[in-house]
């Protein structure tokens, strides 16, 4: 299996507004997404999981670090070829509505993909713009119509089937069902799901709902800061969290079971996320970190594969859960 | 089609602007057929003559009938306008979109530029330009229009800086859109309606900065008729004859209001924030 992203120490920094200091939104993360899987990001708001999916495709250049899309450079391309190269390397936005032009009709909308490259006649363009529609659940004269005409779920299936029309290698899902209906949530999800197999799509679903993310990922990375706190298989961190940062987050995912059924403690984070313009010292999450040594503020954690596939940046790395605390 | 006719039915002010307009076009398009006289046919016997029925609205200083020159004065006017109203649109659009979308020391370049412009006096320019150029309807409405064109890069550029934060234009980059394509296909329709009313309203200032530059000898130039240059000879015998000034004051104040009215309405009918009634 061969990396279809590779991000290497990759750097998102933007200046202030007075331009004095720098906003570390993404500050250091390195990790591959493998063809055909999905890769889920979560991370609270403020964590830098939106900028580093723009980063992915190239919305946002990296101030530092590498990123490989396909196993080459893209920044190394020069303007045309490196325009025709995004095709492969996609991206659904939070907002469904923000994503559509206003003044464009749905079908302009799914064809304009086409239509920047150029492929076949308009008529094959709409052709195809049509059948796509008709693939995400929307019917033939939904074409004709505006976005406003349109429900928040509609749309969002419009931005899918838009991206769609490309047949892209990667799609980055950016929060994509954050803005729509718990009602209709499910049934987007699923329809995530089914074209990922139907068109052999990797994506990279990034999300604050521990709920989506392990629903739909193979591997899951938790973010905190601009930084990857934690990265492993689905099931294994959803079981066995190995990061405090990542336990307060499962903790905090509601169950259905009375509060005397429950097994698991809620552990309550103190404060807010710290600004990312002067992270802390040493471990960034140690400001909130109910098992804080004097070590986590000397030294940055190093980002250790501490089983095969399994990486946290913690110096007590499975030792300070609750539970285990509990134990002993 | 069916909108805008709705529309001026809704908006007593838009109808009558428009109609106002259309009706002016019609009569320059038709001033041969429309005019008791010819515009440029002296009648020394019978000068600054007051109105009466073979001259509705008498005579000038040389004995030609005023409503004739009215008339014939009307196409040079709105030609006047529309020519420096587009001469405005060709530069300060691009110019506008070029600044706001590619920022940078490209943006701090124009902005320096325009504020430059901006602080001339439209009529002070012409007439330089017209001094250099010569002396010309045409050469005077370019100059004003170079003048103007500033007002609208500004807004242009204001409308671009807000639509290029856009989504859509994020996900047009990610699709592989030029620059060209994003500005003509999105940036384009989304910043355009406020630069229509602009428009409009430079329209009606256009129309006053001809009327002053034929005031001045330096528009249209005789025997041709326009309303500036009516004005102008009016001004001359004010005295013995004041009501010779009211048939282009008035004509010149209505088709300004016109415009003014219509750049309003518009204002009005295009901005989504405006509930309809």
């Amino acid at each position: 299996m061969s990396s279809i992203v590779e991000a290497s120490d990759l750097c998102v920094h933007f200046p202030t507004a007075g331009g004095a200091e720098t906003v570390k939104a993404v500050d250091g993360v390195s990790f591959s997404v493998t063809r055909g899987e999905t890769f889920g990001v979560i991370g609270e708001s403020g964590s830098g999981k939106s900028t580093l999916g723009r980063a992915v495709v190239c919305l946002l250049k990296p101030t530092a670090g590498g990123i490989k899309l396909d196993a080459a450079d893209p920044y190394a391309l020069s303007g045309a070829a490196f325009r025709r190269n995004r095709r492969d390397f996609q991206i659904v936005f939070q907002d469904p509505n923000a994503a559509l032009n206003p003044r464009m009709r749905i079908r302009d909308s799914v064809r304009e993909p086409l239509d920047i490259l150029g492929e076949g006649t308009r008529a094959e363009r709409n052709a195809r713009a049509v059948a796509v529609l008709d693939r995400v659940g929307l019917r033939a004269e939904f074409a004709e119509r505006y976005p406003h005409e349109l429900s928040g779920g509609q749309k969002q299936r419009v931005n899918i089937a838009r991206v769609l029309t490309l047949r892209p290698k990667l799609v980055v899902c950016d929060e994509v069902v954050a803005a729509l209906d718990v009602s209709i949530q499910a049934d987007m999800l699923n329809l995530f799901a089914d074209l990922q197999r139907e068109f052999g799509l990797t994506y990279l679903f990034i999300t604050h709902d521990l709920g989506v993310v392990s629903h739909i990922s193979d591997r899951i990375a938790v973010m905190y800061l601009g930084k990857f706190m934690e990265l492993g298989a689905a099931d294994d961190i959803a079981e066995r969290p190995l990061h405090p940062y990542t336990e307060a987050l499962l903790s905090a995912e509601p169950t259905p079971l009375p509060s005397h059924l429950r097994t698991g403690e809620r552990i309550v984070l103190q404060g807010e996320i710290p600004s990312p313009i002067s992270p802390p010292s040493g471990c960034r999450f140690r400001t909130r970190c109910p098992f804080a040594q004097d070590i986590c503020a000397a030294t940055e954690p190093d980002w250790r594969e501490v089983e095969p596939g399994r990486f946290v940046a913690c110096h007590f790395a499975g030792q300070v859960t609750t539970k285990g605390r509990k134990a002993s | 089609m069916r909108r805008v006719l709705a529309w001026l039915r809704r908006d007593l002010r838009a109808a009558l602007s428009v109609g106002f307009l259309l009706l002016l076009l019609g009569l320059s398009v038709a001033a041969p057929v429309v005019a008791p006289h010819s515009p440029t046919r002296q009648d020394v016997n019978n000068t600054l003559h007051e109105p009466d029925a073979s001259h509705p609205l008498g005579t000038d200083d040389l004995g030609r009938d005023v409503l004739s020159r009215l008339i014939y004065g009307a196409p040079a006017t709105l030609y006047a306008s529309f020519l420096a109203v587009t001469v405005a649109i060709v530069i300060g659009v691009p110019v506008g979109l070029l600044a706001g979308f590619l920022g940078g020391w490209i943006d701090d370049a124009i902005s320096r530029l325009i504020d430059t412009l901006l602080s001339f006096p439209a009529i002070v320019l012409a007439i330089a330009v017209t001094g250099a150029l010569g002396i010309g309807l045409t050469n005077g409405m370019i100059a004003v229009g170079i003048v103007f064109s500033p007002q609208l890069a500004r807004l242009v550029r204001a409308q671009t800086l807000i639509v290029k934060q856009e989504l859509y234009v994020d996900a047009a980059r990610v699709f592989g859109a030029s620059v060209g394509r994003i500005l003509w296909k999105h940036v384009v329709p989304n910043a355009i309606q406020p630069v229509i009313v602009q428009v409009t309203l430079l329209l009606a200032v256009a129309l006053l900065a001809e009327a002053s530059l034929s005031f001045l000898g330096l528009g249209v130039q005789p025997p041709q008729p326009s309303w500036g240059a009516m004005l102008a000879r009016a001004y001359h015998y004010m005295e013995i004859a004041p009501e010779q000034m009211y048939a282009p004051g008035i004509a010149i104040l209505l088709t300004a209001l016109a415009f003014n009215a219509l750049g309003e309405s518009l204002r009005v009918a295009l901005d989504p924030t405006m509930k309809r009634r």
